[in-house]
């Protein structure tokens, strides 16, 4: 693990770029995905509450949101570490991304800032707003319709990667004189711009929902109060419900999200489907792995709620729904079994054949309570969202040039190339196609070695030492000539200098500096007739 | 009184002696919601969030226009 060498200018990332990249954003998407869900089950238990006037929800709901707090603070340093990777390791990248949808990330980091503080007050305020509780219900629920800005907002750009279709890359109406920015509406309202939405914001509903349910089920293990057992399985079976209702219009989204990757991306739904490039890592297919999972979680939530609607509990989710998604399930899973192998068809039967017999006996196990299937089902949901992150990123099309060939670290070809390119973009950070391996591949470029100090000027002394701790401007306004004493302080203040290189830079200071002011009088002075 | 001490202990729960101090709050009265008359809140705290809560709606309407307009005018 190189981090900096002598003869080696450029910096290595601890365990490779891909692999910091990946880190940072899995544990973003494990992170940020809950704090969605969060936020949409407190507002539910916050409304069950008020309208029940029952403590018990309005307590769980104080608590997730302490958990709400704590979550959206690791989020967000762990987004801004995620930010650093991607701009300091694919600056190009960055470069184009950030100049096609400028607009769009200021309105996010806007949107940021707003959640924060929005969080912040509603659950420090909580006991303060006692007697405006419809108005603290308002401003928590707030905080679903900022969420989901910032979702659409994200998703726009990310889907864009992924299926750039008919985007142009043209220069802004918003970017005033300078034509610095991009905006392109083909590129942010791409073809699977929708469906990725639509599932994001069930998929993190679900997951925070059944993750609060888990947390529920711990409790209640815990917990050996008959009150608190109550309180805790009722809100347990709650947030279940908020989370398998969303978990219920998943396939329908995902079916048409798969046809809009089929016509669009068929790249990624090739590596999705048939298990290609890293999907398949370590000899196991990561999406057929997520995909028996939800098997598992169907067949539990299934039996689940069947066992739910029977005692008649009052938070079971309407069984003609779960019947329809489960037929729909067992349609998709044949047509994959058709177009695939039936091996994934009989895998996803069994696999929610077993959970469901599982749960049932979970359920007998412990009379009813729903403790042990929300704690399987919180795991099952981490787990999908860690393999589902993971084997999105892994599908995508892979950098190669249009020969085919790949060339690691070259032929950098992103999937969308028709970005906005401005004037102002320095050469180094344009994506630059390279046909053949380029000759310095085995040898590092050398890296500029400084003149030998007797042969540095004072112009070139002032402009490599100075610079360390203030720009030039500050030189050009000075209007003394008191040079030795200015570079006696700044010898005082920490800039290290010989006497040579003292003397050479007062020297040219106050004659570059004589120069100067002789040329302005010369200027002022008026022309003889 | 009341409402200050149930406040004091939905604040003061901990992971590890939660039970007790949730069970103290369910038992004091599980059946009576606690609300207060809306004048004992304090005033600076409802002048902030009302502040507040104006201006996020002001901005996520803004946002809203922002991208129908990217629509419009590409």
């Amino acid at each position: 693990m190189i981090i900096a060498d002598a003869n080696n200018p450029f910096i290595q990332f601890p365990c490779s770029a891909k692999f910091s990249i990946g880190f940072l954003g899995l544990f973003h998407v494990a992170v940020a995905s809950l704090s969605i869900g969060f936020a949409f089950v407190v507002t539910v238990l916050q409304i069950t509450g008020y309208f029940r006037k029952d403590n018990q929800f309005e307590a769980l709901a104080k608590r997730v949101q302490l958990w709400h707090v704590c979550i959206y603070n690791i989020g967000t340093i762990n987004a801004i570490g995620l930010v650093f990777a991607l701009s300091g390791l694919y600056p190009q990248f960055w470069s184009q991304i950030f100049t096609q949808f400028f607009w769009t990330m200021i309105i996010e980091e806007v949107l940021f800032f707003m959640l924060a503080t929005t969080l912040t007050f509603h659950y420090f305020f909580w006991d303060t707003m006692w007697g405006h509780k419809k108005l603290h219900i308002f401003m928590g629920a707030l905080l679903t319709p900022m969420f989901f800005m910032q979702f659409f907002i994200i998703n726009g750009m990310s889907s864009y990667m992924l299926t750039p279709a008919f985007a142009k890359g043209q220069v802004s109406l918003w970017s005033g004189t300078a034509g610095i920015l991009g905006w392109d509406k083909l590129a942010f309202y791409n073809p699977s711009f929708l469906m990725l939405t639509l599932h994001r914001t069930a998929a993190n509903f679900a997951y925070g929902g059944f993750v609060v349910a888990a947390i529920c089920g711990v409790w209640l293990y815990r917990s050996k109060q008959s009150k608190l057992q109550t309180s805790y399985e009722n809100g347990g079976r709650l947030a279940f419900k908020v989370a398998f209702t969303a978990f219920l219009a998943l396939p329908i989204i995902g079916f048409f999200y798969a046809w809009v990757l089929k016509y669009h991306a068929k790249e990624t739904y090739d590596n999705l489907m048939i298990g290609r490039g890293d999907v398949v890592a370590g000899g196991i297919d990561w999406w057929w792995v997520k995909q028996l999972i939800v098997a598992s979680m169907l067949g539990m939530g299934l039996v689940f709620s069947r066992r739910a609607s029977k005692s008649k509990n009052e938070f079971s989710v309407s069984m003609p729904a779960v019947y329809t998604v489960a037929l729909l399930y067992l349609m998709f899973y044949l047509g994959m079994a058709v177009q695939m192998t039936w091996r994934f068809f009989w895998g996803s039967l069994l696999a929610a054949v077993f959970a469901g017999m599982w749960a049932r006996h979970l359920l007998n196990r412990h009379k009813g309570s729903g403790r042990a299937v929300f704690v399987l089902m919180g795991i099952f949901s981490f787990l999908t969202v860690c393999l589902g992150g993971y084997v999105r990123e892994a599908s995508r099309p892979r950098f190669v040039s249009p020969s085919g060939e790949r060339i690691a670290g070259f032929n950098r070809i992103p999937n969308y190339s028709k970005v906005y390119h401005p004037k102002e973009r320095p050469e180094s950070v344009k994506m630059r196609m390279v046909i053949e391996t380029p000759s310095y591949v085995d040898e590092l470029p050398s890296r500029r070695k400084p003149l030998e100090p007797e042969r540095q000027t004072g112009e070139d002394l002032v402009s490599s030492l100075c610079i360390s701790c203030h720009t030039l401007e500050r030189l050009h306004r000075y209007k003394g000539s008191d040079w030795d004493r200015v570079v006696g302080r700044m010898r005082a203040y920490g800039r290290r200098l010989t006497e040579k290189q003292t003397h050479k830079i007062i020297t040219y200071l106050a004659e570059s500096k004589a120069h100067k002011n002789s040329s302005n009088s010369q200027a002022d002075t008026p022309s003889a007739p | 009184m009341k409402d200050e001490n149930m406040s004091k202990q939905i604040e003061n729960i901990t992971f590890d002696d939660s039970d007790a101090q949730a069970l103290e709050i369910l038992e004091e009265k599980p059946e009576v919601y606690p609300l207060r008359d809306p004048s004992e809140d304090p005033r600076w705290a409802v002048r902030i969030i009302w502040t507040w809560v104006s201006i996020a709606i002001f901005l996520l309407l803004f946002f809203v226009v922002l991208l129908i307009l990217g629509i419009w005018y590409d």
